[in-house]
């Protein structure tokens, strides 16, 4: 793994563990205190109908206990916005999020229409496109980054690529980008899917993932290209 | 008393209930069609989970398919939610306000007509050739437009939306000018029961953001039928604005009149006052403030947004609502709890919807949503909030005043039934999809592929919601059983504490005869504790060993 690259799965996984453990505490705490209370404070058959004793209301004490969750919606704000500022998200996602794609990353101009994606590699005159038959493959250096430059024909699509957590709409009439680096190789069979519902045959607009380490893509560019 | 009650017991003519301008039957009127498009509903949804339950195509096509989520979308987020909000809030509000009649009865009747009338053409969409709008509920430009998706069912789609939108607006207009002008002498706004509160905190978003809703749909109309007006680089993003404006307030509109219902509902059945009322109050009216500068964090992946600052208000959400969640534990707590059946989906209301909320802050995070949006994680949040908050809420509601409206009883075995039958379905159906979606399911798909492994889950899920279907038409036996041998219910059945109960079942004509005094937001619960002091200074004046066994013996001292 390269240093400042970042890996984006890593950093989603250490922010999720942290929502997800403090989702399940409250969520169990509460669910306790139900139970507890209804044991508890169950009334007895013969006072069913008489009325507790109720105050309307402490106001210093549910303002103190706002405090504390906004404690906790702080600490956590503060977590989301940390995490995109990382360098995985500060590579990957771009646009308002501010990031940035480096200046050596390779390129990949996508273009999505119903209901199949190409993939142009324009540094090497590379073309890919789906048949009806067989859905497109997107091939990547590993350990590198490489920036989607996407844009539709027709309706809204997306692209989500759930090994690496992470999607971005694709537009008619606008470029979206995304930078994706995958750390090591492999093959992910529809590791790509369209994610933005775009009539017919949405459910059907995948693609596969390749990743080669450096020497076989360039291998493959070659090959491949013009 | 008159004999008043005695006209109302007679059954109405469907007529007479349609054309009324009695705020009860109008009230009425909308519930039971909003719970007639939520089967509806239902069974569309039943249709889903059928061919979700294996991998491969087994009885529907993709494009059957694609219909069936935008109609199972469409009509219970718009068709069903939000008119039986106004159903509902029709007919309690004027009596919990201790009001005779509601304000601009012929506004609400008119209201009610263009719920109907638009639900109906939303629908008709299937009868036409084409069949119905497939876009998803919210219609994203350039999909809907004239040249992407044809058709009539688009237009009759969006035309039908329109009219049935419309209609909430109106009733909810009539419910709003009724909070404002016609309240029991004595009843200050601090003073208003708390569904009445929960209801102005709704109605202050409805009039916010229906016209809204109002203006897309004329915009999208002509730009079907007329000359385009969304462009298409920014016209898209144009659009999905418009639409989460509307949207986002929306979700709420269709959650907060039951957190009201839900906090009267725990306060009756812990036999005490609601905790923290005016904090609640206050915190539902910053929760409408909040919810018109949210809508944005469901564009977090389209590079058109401020995420940072969406993600900032959207997780704020969970204070107000946090407090809410206090304040009902706050009223339970030294409470002298009550487990029928009212209480019984408050708690359901309480678990399930805190899922829903908590998974909420969950996909507030830009990072967190990058990999769940439009998966079936967000299938899976929304449907806590939406059935674990909405449904669960709207039955609390049902149960505790199903006696008021008829003046007979449910059966209490089979509502237990129904609860517990729902509470592990909603558990059964919706959970499998937080670990689906995780994993990479998509959203909106008629169809996975066998390699993925999502057979188990997705047929897990399946069952979930059959068991869902049991429920409900244990609560339709229920009702028919209620109907023919109920238990007549009286006035108060469950020891009330707002004025409705203070009135026969079902309440006469004007509602009220005469009214009691007004001192609190529980006016019968203070008559409750007055009477209580006195029989135990009686008690007292009687004998020491008495007065101890007495149950307002255990009482504190007032604050
Ligand atoms: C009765 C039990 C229910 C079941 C079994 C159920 C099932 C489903 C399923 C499987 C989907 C996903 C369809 C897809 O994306 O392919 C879905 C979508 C949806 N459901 Fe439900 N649902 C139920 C109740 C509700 C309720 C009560 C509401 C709202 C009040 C609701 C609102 C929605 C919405 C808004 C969508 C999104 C539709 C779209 O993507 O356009 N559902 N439901
Ligand atoms: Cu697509
Ligand atoms: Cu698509």
């Amino acid at each position: 793994m390269s240093d400042g690259v970042g890996d984006i799965r890593r950093e989603f996984t250490d922010l999720f563990d942290v929502y997800w453990a403090i989702g399940v505490a409250i969520w169990l705490l509460i669910a306790v205190l139900v139970v507890v209370f209804v044991v508890r404070y169950r009334a007895r058959g013969d006072d069913d109908a008489a009325p507790a004793p109720g105050r309307s209301g402490n106001t210093p004490l549910e303002l103190t206990y706002a405090g504390i969750v906004a404690c906790i919606v702080a600490v956590l704000v503060w977590l989301t916005f940390s995490t995109m500022d990382d360098p995985g998200y500060r590579v990957t996602a771009q646009g308002l999020d501010r990031g940035e794609p480096p200046a050596d990353a390779e390129l990949v101009d996508v273009t999505g229409a119903r209901w199949n994606w190409r993939f142009d590699y324009p540094r090497h005159g590379i073309s890919e496109i789906g048949t009806d038959l067989r859905v497109p493959t997107l091939t990547l250096p590993e350990d590198r980054p490489v920036t989607l430059r996407m844009t539709s024909l027709d309706v809204i699509h997306a692209i989500w690529i759930p090994e690496r957590r992470f999607k971005q709409d694709v537009f008619p009439g606008r470029t979206t980008t995304m930078t994706v680096v995958f750390p090591d190789q492999g093959f992910w069979r529809s590791g790509g899917q369209c994610n933005q519902f775009c009539g017919l045959r949405h459910a059907e607009m995948d693609f596969d993932i390749r990743v080669l380490s450096q020497a076989d893509y360039d291998a493959w560019t070659r090959e491949r290209g013009r | 008393m008159s004999a008043a009650p005695s006209v109302s017991l007679r059954r109405p003519t469907l007529v007479e209930l349609l054309s009324a301008t009695d705020h009860k039957r109008i009230g009425l009127a909308t519930t039971v069609t909003a719970l007639g498009f939520f089967f509806a509903g239902g069974v569309l949804a039943l249709l889903m989970r059928t061919e979700l339950a294996h991998s491969g195509m087994q009885f529907l096509d993709h494009d059957a398919y694609n219909q069936l989520f935008t109609m199972h979308g469409t009509t219970m987020i718009l068709l069903f939610a939000p008119p039986v909000v106004m159903g509902v809030a029709t007919y309690f509000v004027p009596l919990q306000l201790g009001a005779a009649e509601i304000v601009w009865p012929r506004l609400a009747l008119l209201g009610y007509w263009l719920y109907l009338g638009g639900a109906l053409t939303v629908w008709s969409g299937f009868l036409t050739e084409g069949g119905a709008a497939r876009w998803a509920w919210f219609a994203f430009l350039p999909l809907s437009d004239s040249a992407s998706s044809p058709g009539t069912g688009g237009d009759l789609w969006v035309l039908g939306v329109a009219l049935s939108q419309l209609g909430v607006l109106l009733l909810g207009c009539s419910v709003m000018a009724t909070i404002v002008r016609r309240r029991a002498p004595g009843m200050t706004l601090l003073r208003m029961p708390l569904f009445c509160w929960s209801m102005v905190a709704t109605l202050l978003m409805v009039l916010v953001a229906w016209p809204v809703v109002l203006a897309t749909m004329a915009l999208l109309f002509i730009d079907r039928n007329v000359t385009d007006v969304f462009t298409v680089g920014g016209g898209s993003i144009t659009y999905q604005n418009l639409f989460w404006f509307f949207a986002h307030p929306l979700v709420y509109v269709i959650f907060f009149p039951l957190v009201g219902a839900v906090g009267e509902v725990i306060a009756t059945f812990s036999r005490r006052r609601f905790f923290g009322y005016r904090v609640t109050v206050l915190s539902l009216l910053l929760f409408a403030a909040l919810s018109t500068s949210v809508w944005a964090h469901h564009m977090f992946t389209t590079q058109g947004v401020n995420n940072r600052f969406f993600s900032l208000t959207s997780t704020m959400i969970a204070i107000p609502a946090g407090i809410e969640y206090f304040a009902f534990l706050g009223t339970m707590w030294r409470g002298r709890i009550v487990l029928r059946t009212p209480m019984l989906f408050a708690l359901g209301f309480v678990l399930l919807f805190l899922i829903g909320g908590l998974s909420g802050v969950f996909v507030a995070s830009p990072p967190l949503d990058y990999h769940a949006h439009d998966s079936y994680v967000v299938v899976a949040h929304f449907h806590y909030t939406l059935f674990g908050g909405t449904v669960f809420g709207l039955f609390a509601a049902i149960f505790h005043w199903f006696p008021k409206v008829t003046g007979r009883r449910l059966s209490e075995a089979l509502g237990i039934w129904q609860c517990a039958l729902m509470f592990v379905g909603a558990l059964l159906t919706f959970v499998p999809m937080f670990v689906l979606g995780f994993d990479g399911m998509p959203r909106q798909v008629a169809d996975y592929p066998a390699f993925r492994d999502w057979d188990g889950l997705n047929l897990l899920s399946t069952i979930g919601a059959y068991m869902l279907l049991v429920a409900f038409l244990l609560f339709v036996v229920n009702v028919l059983r209620s109907r023919r041998i109920g238990e007549p219910a009286g006035p108060d059945p469950w020891g009330g504490q707002t004025l409705e109960w203070a009135t026969a079942s079902p309440p006469p004509r004007h509602n009220f005869d005469r009214l009691p005094p007004v001192r609190s937001y529980a006016p019968l619960l203070d008559l409750r504790e007055e009477r209580s002091r006195a029989e135990r200074e009686l008690g007292e004046a009687a004998g020491g060993a008495d007065a101890r066994r007495a149950p307002a013996a255990r009482e504190e001292p007032a604050p």
